[in-house]
């Protein structure tokens, strides 16, 4: 997984590429506004993550340009066949385009619902912001980790704290580094940690609710019983002594560690809606068909439950933010610079807490954190709007 | 100051209800009339949807917050004769007025009942509100009512609500609309969530608190059976308006618009069976852009050019029986026609 | 029976009033307490292995200190730190717990390990007061802040009570509560000068004779002001727009429309019929919550230099003093199951369609 990568030149010539796709789909149906949409979208997710962005871009936009023009020869509302003229056994391609047109509108519909909740909007905007911030902000202003002014400073003085500037946007810390670059490259990891450990928490979640609910028996009541263990001991002292016993050197050990504490409360959500969907004709018929577990829970469970999902995964990356930086704060965890918390931690002991002057130091990576937690609580307004049809209905 | 013939009760005079929403404004009940005399039963009959639960809403005043009604009165005589407006009574007067004067059971019985509170509290509540603070006599009272109900008394008023069952439900609900003997009693479709026998109960009950008590029915149905069964008068809704009004035996033996007819013709009866039944095509129309003039053309199969250019009038055909349809000649002809072949109106 | 109704209404009140404890209470039978019991001991047991695995051990960060403190050698230092503490580390593991474990069942928390001589039950008894005190606080005023501002923003939704308050809420429930902490000081300490920070931080002013004297209590209040201050404006935000929620959906049941139907008048159909059925999801939350309350807010003691529970575990995690450690999170396992018992007995009262044998409706 590659999700460390930034903005490279490379990118922005696979986006290029990749915005080949949609932007000639586009000009050979027509649509040329789409089209060019397409073809920027490429260019900048290709730009922002090489490959891993631009390929799924392609796919995303030339779903939208075909949803523009697609009629559905079998859709009895909308085709004009007759019944004799519709061939029902569709080619792979055929079906593919379908799916594909499917696909187009329902993102369509969702990006206007996405832009309908204001809060919702000003948390996707926020998001957007980190989002350029620790992708596109490395190839602007480079990492900075050496002092300045070090011969400059004061006679007698331990720090090197400075305000803001105009060279030095954000001030300078207490070793006299620039607090703006620490933002910029400082986000990164904490972000990716805690998207990581907010997918797994998800994915750890459904999987076990999916199986208790569906297995029964023994698996279910040890899983609750671990569900209701796990639940009854708090969970950030438990964090700090573990802390203490793992190494957290390689993040991803902690988004792991963070996921296996937290998974229980969505898993109960799951258990229980797959055993209420397990009353229903369709998911006993997919059951008795013997179409298998993987089957049940990705084409009947999570359909019905993905709004709650995503929020909750939203949720958790949220609860995962808090618990690294609290970690971090406390000074539990190997500090690896540049990093949010680190200037955090590093800030108040050295005493920029208490010191006007210093404030900046504090002050950068506090509203960093706030900000981005806040951006993440007011999105799940506009996700509930994208996933909830009666609430995109406008009813 | 306003005046009603002697035994009028509740006079709805040109009523229009509006609901506000995202795409736009719901006409749900439009220009409607009608007067409720003194132990009079009136059915309002009609689809679901043609503003049936919204015009009783209307009538004590509890509209939800995006609904408005937008013109007319609705008059009410009360037992010392005089006679008010209710749309000008400020709340303090609503409070007095509902259940006292006009009491209603909801459509959705079921969930009528505060779940977490007492049968006996939501009694009490109910006394207090309106000064009876005699509780033991408001006991006495409403254990006789239950037992007139057909319920066991003692078990019923110290009761859950999830403690009893859906039709014992319906008439604790019945028997508290009568606690405070009021003149008008409201039912949103009774009869809809309970089984057959359940039914037949709370019909038997409710007439005979009718016989003793004297008080007044607006009987809202869509089953035209249970409504020729109670009605004295039978009142046909379609999109938010009343297209024919008039004694039950006139509107189900000598129905005079298409849409009456309509719903008869839908009725299961022991004769017809049901391969016979013929439904109405389509559905009821959307409220915020209904079609021009009779709302009812685009699915009448008597329509013609005029029914959709000009908005039929509502005529005194008949002594008492007024109807809103052009082509009511035709229609009767059709009804009677559907009378004499079932010997009875709406199977009975 | 007909002829003294009134002592019979009043006889039957009372009796109704025993029979709804009794069902109420048949949440908490035995079968409870002996699950309550074996989750304590499962999570006993876990952190007892646990913090045991930690690297290093009492002892070994003692003999660290000393020889950064005294310029000793290791070894030496290490069995002056050995000879400090009554503990010995090379005991096997299993012979600790099952020492422990007779002591537990004599209600014997044993004795802190880094404070030679201090039982640990004494320990905790001097923190757990001031988190109880403060976190407690906190979540009580929160939580009767959300149940009424939620409410008044259903009742007006839409005005401008509501879009304000939203606005606020989301905020507050958006950002970390040591971020809340952190910001007060910098901007309303540091930056305003609105508060003297130097004087709000710790527990109490130290030089003030501890004991009943209003001065003292005052001291109390005013250095408790900023945690909890904290605390309500972190979690306030969370209570507000779940008690909205709950609040929209109740006002749309039928049975707060029949109760206006009936004439109710405004308050008593808004206590009764709305509010009482509104605060159902939340009572559960809030009894959940108390339970967390005893592990205090580790970081938000440490902010604000608060000495409480929380902060007394990180430096007992920190000094490896497992006594210590084992103590406070056994306390914590304590509260919570009591905490989950208690959230079944007060849905049990609150609520009577789940009394019934415990099931559904
Ligand atoms: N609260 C409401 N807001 C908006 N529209 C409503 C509301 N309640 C009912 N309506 C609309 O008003 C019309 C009449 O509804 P209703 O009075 O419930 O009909 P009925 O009781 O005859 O089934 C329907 O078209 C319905 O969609
Ligand atoms: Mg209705």
């Amino acid at each position: 997984m590659d999700l460390q990568s930034v903005a490279s030149p490379t990118g922005f010539v696979i986006g290029a590429l990749c915005g080949l796709v949609p932007l000639i789909i586009g000009i050979r149906r027509r649509t040329f506004g789409p089209g060019l949409l397409g073809f920027l979208a490429c260019l900048f997710s290709g730009f922002a993550c090489n490959v891993l962005g631009g390929l799924p871009m392609i796919v995303l936009a030339v779903a939208v340009v075909i949803s523009y023009t697609y009629t559905d020869r079998d859709d009895p509302f909308l085709s004009r066949a007759t019944i004799e003229e519709v061939d029902f056994e569709e080619t792979f391609g055929a079906m593919i385009t379908r799916r594909l047109a499917t696909l187009g509108r329902s993102i369509r519909v969702g990006l206007r619902a996405l832009v309908r909740n204001k809060a919702g909007f000003l948390g996707f905007l926020g998001l957007a912001f980190f989002f350029m911030l620790t992708i596109f902000g490395p190839m602007v202003i480079p990492y900075d980790g050496e002092p300045h002014y070090y011969d400059r400073r004061q006679e007698g003085a331990i720090t090197l704290f400075q305000g803001p500037s105009a060279e030095f946007p954000l001030g300078l810390d207490w070793q006299g580094r620039d607090i703006l670059s620490h933002i910029v490259h400082g986000g990164r990891a904490l972000i990716v940690t805690a998207v990581e450990a907010g997918v797994l928490t998800s994915v750890i979640a459904v999987i076990l609710g999916a199986i208790a609910a569906l297995v029964g028996g023994l698996p279910d009541r040890l899983m609750n019983a671990v569900a209701n263990f796990i639940l009854t001991i708090p969970q950030f002292p438990l964090l700090v002594v573990l802390a203490g016993l793992i190494s957290f050197k390689d993040r991803f050990f902690l988004a792991l560690l963070l996921a296996v504490l937290d998974w229980p409360t969505l898993m109960r959500a799951v258990r229980a809606q797959v055993l209420s969907l397990r009353e229903r004709d369709y998911v006993e018929a997919a059951y008795a068909l013997d179409l298998g577990l993987p089957h049940i829970v990705l084409r009947e469970v999570l359909p019905q439950m993905i709004s709650y999902i995503v929020i909750s995964t939203i949720f958790s990356i949220r609860g995962a933010m808090y618990a690294i930086v609290g970690l971090v704060f406390l000074g539990m965890v190997p500090f690896t610079e540049p990093d949010w918390g680190v200037m955090i931690f590093m800030g108040r002991s050295q005493g920029a807490l208490f010191s006007a002057s210093a404030a900046s130091m504090l002050l950068s990576p506090v509203l960093a954190v706030a900000l981005f937690q806040l951006s993440l609580v007011l999105f799940t307004r506009s996700l509930e709007e994208v996933f909830n049809p009666r609430l995109r209905a406008g009813l | 100051m306003d005046t009603l013939p002697k035994d009028v009760v509740l006079s709805v005079q040109d009523i229009s209800i509006s609901y506000l929403a995202h795409r736009g404004r719901t006409q749900a009940v439009n220009r409607v009339s009608f007067d409720l005399r003194k132990g009079e039963t009136l059915a309002l009959i009609g689809e679901s949807g043609c503003g049936k639960s919204t015009l009783s809403l209307g009538i004590i005043r509890l509209l939800p917050k995006t609904g408005q009604i937008d013109q007319g009165k609705i008059l009410y005589a009360s037992r010392g004769g005089e006679v008010i407006n209710l749309l000008d009574l400020n709340n303090r007067q609503l409070r007095d007025f509902r259940w006292a004067e006009c009491a209603m059971v909801f459509q959705a019985a079921l969930n009528s009942l505060n779940p977490v509170i007492r049968v006996r509290d939501m009694v009490y509540d109910t006394a207090r509100a309106h000064g009876r603070t005699d509780r033991e006599a408001t006991r006495k009272r409403m254990l006789e009512l239950f037992r007139r109900v057909r319920l066991d008394p003692d078990r019923v008023f110290n009761a859950y609500p999830h403690e009893l069952s859906g039709g014992m439900r319906q008439r604790v609900l019945l028997a508290m609309g009568v606690l405070l003997d009021p003149q008008v009693v409201i039912l949103d479709e009774p009869t809809t969530a309970v089984d057959i026998l359940t039914q037949r109960t709370i019909l038997e009950v409710l007439k005979e608190l009718r016989e003793s008590m004297g008080f007044s029915i607006v009987f809202i149905s869509h089953d035209l059976s249970i409504a020729a069964e109670m009605a004295d008068t039978v009142a046909t809704m379609y999109a938010g308006e009343i297209v024919e009004i008039g004694p039950v035996n006139e509107v189900f033996y000598r129905a005079r618009h298409a849409y009456t007819f309509g719903l008869l013709e839908a009725v299961p009866t022991l004769s017809s069976g049901a391969q016979d039944l013929i439904s109405i095509p389509g559905s009821p129309p959307d409220l915020i852009e209904p079609p021009t003039g009779c709302k009812f053309h685009p699915r009448c199969p008597l329509a013609t050019p005029r029914c959709a250019r000009e908005v039929p009038p509502l005529v005194e055909e008949a002594p008492g029986h007024k109807v809103a349809c052009f082509e009511s000649a035709q229609v009767l002809a059709q009804s009677q026609r559907l009378a004499e072949s079932q010997h009875s109106p709406a199977g009975l | 029976m007909e002829a003294r109704p009134d002592i019979q209404v009043v006889d039957s009140q009372s009796a109704a009033l025993w029979k709804t404890l009794r069902r109420a209470l048949t949440g908490f039978t035995a079968r409870t307490l002996l699950q309550g019991a074996i989750t304590i001991w499962a999570v006993m047991t876990f952190t007892f292995i646990l913090i045991r695995q930690m690297p290093s051990n009492p002892v070994q960060i003692e003999a660290e200190r000393i020889v950064r403190e005294e310029q000793l050698s290791y070894d030496e230092a290490y069995s002056r730190a050995a000879a400090l503490f009554d503990f010995n580390p090379d005991q096997p593991i299993i012979e600790q717990y099952v020492e422990y474990l007779g002591r537990l069942v004599r209600l014997d928390l044993g004795q802190s390990i880094t404070s030679a001589g201090t039982p640990v039950l004494d320990q905790i008894l001097q923190y757990l007061p001031w988190t109880v005190f403060s976190v407690g606080l906190g979540l009580l005023i929160s939580f009767t802040i959300g149940i009424f501002v939620g409410m008044a923003m259903a009742y007006w939704r839409g005005g401008i009570l509501d879009n304000v308050v939203t606005a606020i809420a989301s905020i507050l429930f958006g950002i970390p509560n040591y971020i809340i902490a952190l910001l007060i000081i910098l901007i309303l300490g540091v930056q305003l000068g609105l508060i003297d920070i130097a004087n709000a931080l710790g527990r109490v002013d130290p030089t003030l004779e501890p004991g009943f004297t209003p001065e003292y209590i005052l001291s109390i209040l005013q250095h408790a002001l900023l945690p909890v201050f904290t605390y309500v404006a972190a979690t306030v935000g969370g209570w507000i727009l779940t008690m909205k929620s709950s609040t929209i959906a109740t006002l749309g049941e039928e049975y707060v429309t029949a109760a206006h139907a009936r004439g109710l008048s405004q308050w008593r159909v808004l206590t009764a019929y709305v509010g009482r059925n509104a605060m159902l999801p939340l009572v559960t939350r809030l009894a959940i919550s108390i339970g967390f309350v005893v592990g205090g807010s580790v970081i938000i003691e440490d902010i604000y230099r608060y000495r409480g529970l929380g902060k007394f575990l990180v430096t007992a995690i920190v000094a490896r003093d497992y006594t210590s450690m084992q103590g406070v999170f056994l306390v914590i396992a304590i509260s919570v199951v009591f905490a989950n018992i208690l959230a079944d007995v007060l849905y049990g009262a609150l609520d009577p369609r789940v009394r019934v044998g415990g099931k559904e409706r």
